[in-house]
């Protein structure tokens, strides 16, 4: 059996500091910009705070508000190309000022290949396009994310995920904007092939520090909590790693998380994940002493395939936002009718801006109401949380971090597809009668009878639908449920 | 050439930098269902591991998936790395968004040649059932 290091514990200053040095700034010779932690929070402050535009502060206020920010997602090579996009939008729809932006960097940025990322901007300016499906931060450094961030009326997080997002998020945090998601399993089943888990706890752990740093210094940050993955997990899976995830990331001092939900597309399910999951982030927190962190619920969408063309998109985007509306978010992360051929354009994006007003205008005061069905949902829900949870707790002696990469070795915590090398991976997912995401096969997760014969129950109602039995290829067709054109007939 | 005499077993991957997995994990479930050892590798796999899987399990075939547009440029050179591994008649498929997608749509005929001449046996779109997928290998096994 591994051994693991890793523990759920707060970095010490010397520890943060030592880490920083050796292992964050000489990562790219950008980070000799931001050296000086004192002078990046100083920054930070008058940029964020002092124009108005602090990340933490406007989604907190929407939250206590009751209204929605729309948060279209953008990220091209030159900052020319992001000042001009992401301007578009904010002047051509109605984001202004109920508004957020989700920046991506590049994938050679993610991975840390600032050498490619460098070639990959030089190649961009060539073209007169981009040649880079994100905003490389860091070859660009903190002064030209400053130039955005001033420019830009609308706060932004950055998204700069995979293995390693530390100096991305060091430049992003310096230069104003939102960063640090609390990420590891996360990013390891999303993104990640070699990585441990372990190790990947121990990079993140960094990331949380650092915004809880800023924020313990007057700079308010609200880390996302993802559970995007891969677009193909059990809601009940993804609670439960939001749930563990909180507890990692307030160890090390975050006050404000904002619970990012991709969605499976089911209401009544989906409603009752995001529900379930804010109820028990906090009360797993206050019971390892966590009770004054601040979870507010906010939607990305469906992260599995998109149909290749605009009105099947449209429709994708408009089922979402209504999911998100009428489940209670307050931010909603919008994709755009590129998704399924490119990454985003201004106009795609201004598009879904105008979509979502437009739900939220029809929608208005109105909330899915919380039946029977919903409260059912959330009780299976919850006790395949608790049950996860406590497999872990009790694995890591009490230690969420140590309990998740025993649970990864044993079994338990794995999902059904993902590039991650140490997932177990025999776990079936398959959609009922009414789409929601049930499992046809647990694999080895240490799931109660309850939560398996609910599931079962629920995938017999298709069978029936169908007229046919269950079998694997469902669950392969399952995953272009959304994203085959339909048939014309004449 | 030695005539191999087929023991039903498929090395499975995603060629390259492609991290999409999809297509690979759906041929490992159908293709075991089906009664084959599958040798299956995952996304992001350079060509020296599919060798290396193939000569480990002594397989029938190399079954490659690309989905990001890149295969021409990912699959080259890997049908003479068989033949230096004493892998001579091992069959070669590829399956996926194989080529960009201008190219797939507009030119299969000529992404098709190219992937023949590269020494791959067929060929298959994005469309191909994975259930196909195991009849055609039957079928070119004799083994149907």
């Amino acid at each position: 059996m591994t051994e693991y290091a890793i523990r759920n514990k707060r970095l010490t200053d010397e520890e943060f500091f030592r880490i920083r040095k050796e292992e964050v700034l000489p990562q790219w010779e950008t980070s000799r910009d931001i050296e000086n932690l004192d002078e990046n929070i100083a920054a930070a402050h008058e940029l964020s705070v002092g124009l108005g535009r602090n990340y933490a502060i406007r989604v907190r206020e929407a939250y206590e508000r009751g209204s929605h920010l729309f948060q279209p997602q953008f990220g091209q090579a030159l900052t020319e190309f992001m000042l001009d996009g992401m301007g578009y939008v904010e002047s051509e729809s109605p984001l202004v000022p109920d508004g957020l932006w989700n920046i991506f960097s590049d994938s050679y940025t993610r991975k840390n290949n600032y050498k490619m990322a460098s070639d990959g901007i030089e190649r961009s300016r060539k073209e007169g396009s981009t040649m880079l499906n994100g905003w490389p931060i860091v070859n660009h450094g903190v002064e030209e994310a400053r130039r955005i961030k001033r420019a830009i009326k609308s706060p932004m997080s950055l998204n700069s995920t995979d293995e390693d997002g530390r100096l991305a998020s060091e430049t992003a945090l310096a230069a104003g904007w939102n960063a640090c998601n609390c990420r590891s399993v996360t990013e390891c089943m999303a993104h990640c092939k070699n990585i441990r888990l372990d190790e990947e706890i121990r990079i993140n752990q960094y990331e949380s520090r650092l915004a809880a740093i800023y924020h313990e210094r007057g700079v308010p940050q609200s880390p996302h909590i993802a559970c995007n993955l891969t677009g193909y997990d059990s809601c009940g899976f993804k609670s439960f790693i939001m749930v563990a995830q909180a507890l990692l990331g307030a160890e090390q001092g975050l006050k404000q998380i904002y619970l990012e939900f991709g969605i499976n597309m089911n209401l009544v399910q989906d409603a009752a994940m995001m529900r379930v999951t804010k109820r028990l982030c906090e009360e797993y927190c206050k019971r390892f002493g966590y009770g004054d962190v601040l979870f507010i619920q906010n939607n990305n969408m469906f992260q599995g395939a998109f149909p290749p063309r605009l009105e099947e998109c449209s429709a994708m985007m408009s089922y979402a936002v209504s999911i998100g509306i009428l489940g209670g978010s307050t931010a909603l992360v919008l994709k755009c009718q590129d998704e399924a051929f490119a990454t985003p354009s201004k106009e795609g994006m201004g598009a879904s801006v105008r979509i979502a007003r437009q739900i939220e205008t029809l929608v208005a005061g109105l909330r899915l109401p919380i039946g029977a069905e919903v409260k059912e949902e959330e009780h299976i829900l919850e006790l395949e949380v608790r049950t996860m949870m406590e497999k872990c707790l009790e694995a890591g002696d009490g230690d969420i971090a140590l309990g998740l990469c025993l649970g990864v070795d044993a079994g338990w915590v794995q999902t059904m597809i993902t590039p991650w090398k140490y997932n177990r991976g025999n776990v079936l997912l398959m959609r009922d009668a009414e789409n929601a995401m049930r499992y046809y096969d647990i694999g080895d997760m240490p799931l109660p009878k309850e939560v398996q014969e609910y599931h079962q129950e629920k995938l017999k109602g298709r069978a029936k639908r169908e007229g046919r039995p269950l079998d694997f290829d469902m669950v392969v067709a399952d995953l272009q449920y959304a994203s085959r054109l339909p048939l014309v007939q004449v | 050439m030695k005539e191999k005499k087929p023991n039903m077993s498929v090395v499975i991957g995603t060629i390259g930098d492609d991290a999409h997995i999809i297509g690979g994990w759906v041929l490992m479930h159908t293709f075991r269902n089906a009664g084959f050892t599958v040798a299956f590798l995952g996304a992001i796999v350079p060509q020296q591991d599919f060798i290396n899987a193939a000569v480990e399990i002594n397989a029938d075939a190399i079954l490659v998936s690309s989905s990001y547009g890149m295969g021409l440029i990912d699959c080259e050179g890997l049908r003479d790395k068989c033949i230096e591994a004493g892998l001579d008649d091992i069959i070669l498929y590829a399956g996926g968004s194989v080529a960009p997608s201008m190219e797939l749509e507009h030119n299969w005929d000529e992404v098709e040649r190219r992937y023949h001449e590269m020494g791959f046996n067929r060929v298959f779109t994005n469309t191909v059932s994975a259930k196909d997928a195991v009849a055609y290998l039957k079928e070119d096994l004799g083994v149907s």
